[in-house]
């Protein structure tokens, strides 16, 4: 067994990897989730704002990323929605507009399609420079985005016609996948201008733990994975569909949806550990004994 | 034929048979598209819209689900092993991405915010009726980023394609001055202050919060003891080698975190996929109710 | 020289950054490097391109091994690349194409003196060098000691020219010349009008003028008009020039202001009529279910006309809703418990009268306006020192019994529409502006009868079965107006004249380009990644050893956060308090914001340290790797 197990086929592994992930996504199985003390904190933030409030949602990612960062993208251009403050989107990937274009859709028009685009919401779309983007428009909008993304001229939007730079922001929500992201909008951002911008943040598991130096100075909130999202969803759900008696609507629960799966994958990762260290241990007492 | 090669056959068999069945006679159907226009637009349309009679179904929307499953599998038969239909998918994969991003970048960059400075007018008569079509005071300035831009391209000419360092070099120094002043902000100064302010939290009424203390004393703590880590021009002995130990364990955990939210974040990645083949391909879930009725 | 310029363009480049960051008078320089920068970035796309292309050419015109999947990158690249590039499929940019209006192209110089507007004053020169905005550059000029604008002034003109300098002299004169320059103000037709009108006919041409018909795009060199041009129109805008040029440039306008769009209807609701000032320019022939437009359609009319024959739908009283459900129950099976409570959940969600009450209340009250300028400016001369921006205008309207009688009758009147509330409103009483765009925004607002029976059907169908006949008779409704708000867009598109082709966006929804991205792009790349799920299970279980302290507690410490991320964590730990912090879960984030932190901080401040070193090598020339070999 021992022998069987430590010449495995790593295709088997792939084959368990895929059950653990399939089954309960067929089966649709879910758990209840408990938000922890930092995604709170970006529900919080977003909560406080008023009504009119401008918020610039940076949406930094693409379809590879899609699956841990749609679903925090979706809950909170709803949340900014529910709070009725202005939304300017923007993003600095090149496949980010789509990703803005498909939230609008899943959301927006769905949902609030009493919004006017270039009212209430604008998409001002992808410019190329990672981190230079950034370092222009903290000073200077216009320096960039002459245009929005549909090819109007910024100063006939009526919401961006008082926006001059990134300051002038209530606050900024970055979902981020990668480089750029979240680590530029603090460093070329919030480090210049810390009492004037407020960052938020939503990225995937691998970059979160990088992120939790700048929290709480730099970063106000961060929702790392998807379960940052999942927690998050949870938040919003209980304050606007609960509290209202209301059935939330399942487009505002994926994450939640995908944290079944991810608990099948995660116990089967323990398990493979563990067993890999005890076929590991016992192949090495085997081989003390024969010498 | 070979062990290996009848159970393969006999496997793709039955999915296709199962597949044809699914698509034809069995239940409502499967990988199914629609659409509907309005103020002649034509949009994607959801199945619950198909329901309620106000879309059609769409061919276009349809092969292009089955191409994006198709496309989908042959990048997980790579799992088994190597084979063609996945170094197809991959050409594909490198062939659309390549030109996406020329695309993104000429029409929403190039085109408004460098032609667009120099040649206003134009741009606006065709492409961006919204740009303003007077040039500014210094719209010669732009010349500049356009040679530059041209200078680059010669890199794929074979003669001369040294001077695309030019370019490059710009490019290179002002990363490194645009990194310089924000790493150092951010990541060192920010860094340092954050570590060591508060180390004694106290609340509002100013009593002294002992949760909140003792975890920033032990994260200035920490954060000392890597640092000593790092100092490769001291020799790890003694008490220098006793607080570089406790460095690597705080680095130990800091890496076992991010292998547990790596994980977590592969997982996810590998969720959505399955999600798009159990529900918009082989409709055997339906998670959003897209298809009510149907 | 091949070598030594870019070192000199590299120390300039980030050096010129710094400084930026520190010393406020070169911010601006900062700012335009960085901005060359992000060109270049653009640039470098297009390089990455053009690369794969020569090195995919060269493996297919060498032969060399696997040439064919370079075949194949090479056609998904082109195929991509030209989809892209020339928009096919794409459908000019709805915000940019001026639907509802018909263009002339007319420079600023072909003008007609008539349409020249001056006032005594002068244009502020700013002492930060800005000149006017560029809006109205081509339009505006200073001739003598008067301030000339040729053309008419639109709205965005006069608040880029407000923003152009904040003094009151400057924004009353900008005021008066918008006021001078809008159409309608020198109609001839109407100062004849004037004189003699004598008939209800003269009285209603009195009333005829170009206000809110016409405008002049100087940006886009064009003369507009928007929907249809009547005779009137047409003889007003001819009477202002007696040019050859203009008189051909009207005639032309008028033509295309004119044109004959008919459409074939599928069916024409029973509600549906067209409007007595609507029958100018619209026809709808019953028999042959035809309706014909003269011009082109506005957005606004064409959603005047999809809603016209839909009621919105109106909160039902429990009788009313026990007589919908019983009729349901009647077409088919009787509905479950499950159903009836999602049918009355649906029903729940309407406006109810209270809410409408409530709003038109709020909205009686006088409404706070911007006073102009030239109201301020006199205030100002008048000697008031603090001037107040804003004042009241209007009175307080407050209901009376027969105005609230008539609320609650509308409620309950299915047939009464949110127009004919409004007219029987302002004959029982005062009624405000206000309190009509309240009116406005709940009929605009609120589902139609057909869409909150649409909701209600998928609703039911969700927790149970629906007969045919219970579909038929929720969904019929909706189907209808949504056929009918369908043949208002064929209409309203085949009435435009496209204006500019090429505006639209690369990657609209249903093109080419948005295919082979949605299809071919996302879930390649989407898949390519998702992978790596797979290798992580295999690199976990052949390579992760706890071979010693440092290697357990990684792993000890990934196992406290796999488990405690998800629920599996809050199950192991539940039997403890749930203020614990031994709690898995609670565990994980004291890992997160203490260990993980300290680490990644230090981490951190080591890279920041090497970066410094490294940006500055490479500024000052010592690191020079970037240049290459020295081959060339």
């Amino acid at each position: 067994m021992v022998k069987f197990l430590k010449n495995l086929d790593r295709r088997y592994i792939f084959l368990l990897m895929l059950l653990a992930v399939g089954i309960p996504i067929l089966f649709q199985v879910q758990f209840p989730e408990k938000p922890s003390g930092i995604a709170r904190d970006v529900f919080n933030e977003v909560e406080q704002l008023k009504e009119g409030d401008k918020v610039l949602l940076a949406f930094d990612f693409d379809p590879a990323s899609e699956g841990e960062l749609a679903p925090m993208a979706t809950s909170f251009v709803r949340h900014c929605c529910e709070k009725k403050v202005k939304l300017y989107f923007l993003a600095l990937w090149p496949v980010g507009p789509q990703m803005v274009d498909d939230t609008i859709d899943r959301v927006i028009k769905k949902d609030f399609p009493q919004l006017v685009y270039g009212v209430d919401y604008v998409n001002l779309g992808f410019k190329s420079g990672n981190e230079g983007v950034i370092k222009v428009i903290v000073t200077n909008l216009r320096g960039l985005y002459t245009t929005d993304a549909k090819g109007t001229n910024i100063d006939q939007i009526p919401m961006c016609q008082k926006v001059t730079n990134l300051q002038d922001f209530d606050l900024i929500i970055n979902v981020s996948a990668g480089y750029p992201g979240t680590k530029e909008w603090v460093q070329y951002a919030v480090s210049p201008y810390p009492d004037d911008i407020t960052l938020v943040a939503g990225c995937t598991g691998v970059q979160a733990p990088l992120f939790y130096p700048y929290y709480p100075e730099q970063l106000k909130g961060l929702l790392g994975a998807i379960k940052g999202a999942a927690e998050y969803e949870e938040l919003v759900v209980a304050k606007y569909d609960k509290e209202k008696v209301k059935e939330p609507d399942p487009r505002y629960q994926e994450a939640k949806r995908r944290m079944g799966p991810q608990l099948v994958a995660h116990l089967l990762m323990v398990m493979l550990i563990i067993v890999g260290n005890v076929i590991f241990f016992m192949s090495r007492s085997q081989k003390g004994e024969i010498s | 034929m070979n062990k290996e090669k009848k159970i393969w056959t006999i496997i793709f068999l039955l999915a296709v048979v199962y597949i044809i069945a699914r698509a034809t006679f069995w239940g409502a159907g499967m990988g199914k598209g629609y659409s509907t226009q309005l103020d002649g637009d034509w949009k994607v349309a959801s199945a619950t819209d198909y329901a309620a009679g106000v879309a059609t179904f769409s061919w276009s929307q349809t092969i292009g689900i089955w191409v994006a499953a198709i496309f989908t599998l042959c990048i997980f038969s790579f799992l088994y092993k190597d084979n063609p239909l996945y170094k197809i998918a991959e050409s594909v994969s490198v062939g659309v991405t390549a030109a996406f991003w020329m695309v993104v970048g000429f029409w929403d960059v190039i085109i408004p915010n460098l032609i667009g400075k120099i040649f206003p007018a134009w741009v606006q008569s065709w492409a961006i009726p919204g740009l303003s079509p007077i040039r500014e005071d210094v719209w010669w300035i732009w010349i500049i980023p356009l040679v530059l831009g041209i200078l680059l391209l010669w890199r794929l000419v074979p003669v001369g394609s040294w001077i695309a360092r030019w370019p490059l070099a710009f490019i290179i120094g002002t990363t490194a001055g645009f990194r310089l002043i924000a790493f150092l902000s951010a990541d060192f100064l920010s860094q340092i202050r954050n570590s060591i302010k508060p180390l004694v939290v106290v609340s509002a009424a100013n009593d002294l919060v002992v949760a909140d203390t003792v975890k920033a004393i032990v994260i200035f703590l920490s954060v000392l003891a890597c640092l000593v880590y790092f100092l490769f021009s001291v020799e790890h002995k003694g008490v220098v080698g006793k607080i570089s130990k406790v460095g690597i364990w705080v680095m130990m955990i800091t890496f076992g975190a991010s292998f547990a939210l790596t994980v977590m974040g592969r997982i996810a990645l590998l969720a959505i996929r399955l999600e798009f083949l159990f529900d918009d391909w082989l409709w055997l879930i339906d998670p959003t109710n897209k298809r009510i009725g149907l | 020289m091949k070598r030594t310029i870019p070192l000199f363009i590299t120390a300039a480049g980030g050096f010129v950054l710094i400084l930026s960051t520190f010393i406020p008078m070169t911010e601006s320089w900062g700012e335009v490097a960085s901005v060359w920068f992000d060109l270049l970035a653009a640039i470098a796309f297009i390089l990455g391109g053009g690369n794969l292309v020569k090195m995919h050419l060269k493996k297919i015109s060498d032969q060399k091994k696997g040439w064919g999947y370079s075949m194949i990158t090479i056609v998904a690249f082109l195929a991509m690349l030209v989809a892209g590039l020339f928009k096919i499929g794409s459908t000019p940019a709805v915000d940019q194409e001026f639907f509802g209006e018909s263009f002339v192209p007319m420079t600023v110089e072909e003008l007609p003196d008539s349409l020249t507007f001056s006032l005594p004053g002068t244009i502020y020169e700013r002492k930060d060098g800005e000149g006017l905005p560029h809006s109205v550059r081509r339009q505006m000029s200073q001739n003598g000691n008067k301030v000339e604008f040729r053309g008419w002034m639109q709205s965005s003109q006069k608040s880029d020219l407000m923003k152009y300098e904040d003094t009151l002299e400057w924004q009353a004169l900008v005021e008066n010349l918008y006021d001078l320059s809008q159409p309608g103000k020198k109609d001839s037709n109407s100062k004849k009008s004037d004189k003699t009108a004598k008939t209800k006919k003269e009285k209603t041409k009195k009333k005829i003028t170009l206000k809110g018909k016409v405008a002049y795009y100087a940006n886009h060199q064009s003369l507009s008009f928007k929907g249809y041009m009547t005779e009137e129109h047409k003889q007003l805008l001819l009477a202002l020039d007696d040019t050859s040029t203009w008189q051909e440039k009207i005639e032309e306008l008028a033509k295309k202001a004119r044109k004959k769009t008919e459409i074939n209807l599928r069916e024409i609701p029973q509600r549906f009529q067209l409007e007595v000032n609507e029958q100018t320019y619209l026809s709808l022939d019953k028999t042959t279910k035809k309706l014909t437009l003269l011009g082109p359609m506005t957005a606004s009319l064409r959603d005047k006309l999809a809603r016209r024959p839909y009621l919105t739908s109106k909160s039902l009283s429990v009788e009313k809703r026990a007589q919908f459900l019983k009729r349901l129950e009647a077409r088919g099976a009787p509905f479950t418990e499950d159903q009836r409570k999602a049918f009355h959940n649906v029903l729940n969600g309407t406006w109810t009268l209270d809410q409408l009450r409530h709003d038109l209340s709020a909205a009686g009250f006088p409404e706070e306006i911007e006073k102009t300028s030239n109201v301020l400016l006199s205030e100002k001369k008048t000697g008031i020192k603090i001037l107040k921006n804003k004042k009241k205008v209007g009175k307080h309207v407050v209901f009376n019994d027969t105005q609230n009688a008539l609320l609650a009758s509308f409620v309950d009147d299915d047939a009464m529409t949110f127009r004919e509330l409004k007219k029987k409103l302002k004959k029982a009483g005062d009624l405000s502006d206000g309190q009509e765009g309240i009116l406005d925004k709940f009929r605009e607002n609120n589902s139609t009868v057909g869409e909150r029976n649409r909701q209600i059907y998928f609703e039911i169908l969700k927790v149970g079965a629906v007969s045919e006949e219970q579909k038929e008779e929720l969904l019929a409704e909706y189907r209808q107006a949504d056929s009918w708000r369908r043949s208002m867009g064929e209409l309203y598109f085949a009435s435009h004249s496209v204006k500019y082709p090429w505006s639209g966006i690369y990657r609209h929804q249903g093109n080419p380009f948005w295919w082979l991205y949605e299809y071919g792009f996302k879930p390649l790349t989407a898949t390519m990644f998702a992978m790596l799920a797979f290798y992580v299970a295999s690199a976990a279980f052949r390579a992760f050893r706890a071979k010693n302290l440092e290697a357990t507690l990684l792993l000890l410490t990934a196992f406290i956060i796999l488990l405690g991320r998800t629920f599996a964590g809050v199950y192991i730990t539940d039997s403890l308090a749930a203020d614990s912090e031994f709690r898995i879960e609670k565990i994980s984030v004291t890992i997160l914001q203490v260990f993980n932190t300290a680490g990644n901080r230090a981490i951190m401040i080591g890279i920041a340290l090497g970066l410094a070193s490294t940006s500055l090598k490479v500024l000052l020339g010592v690191d020079r790797s970037y240049l290459g070999s020295g081959e060339e």
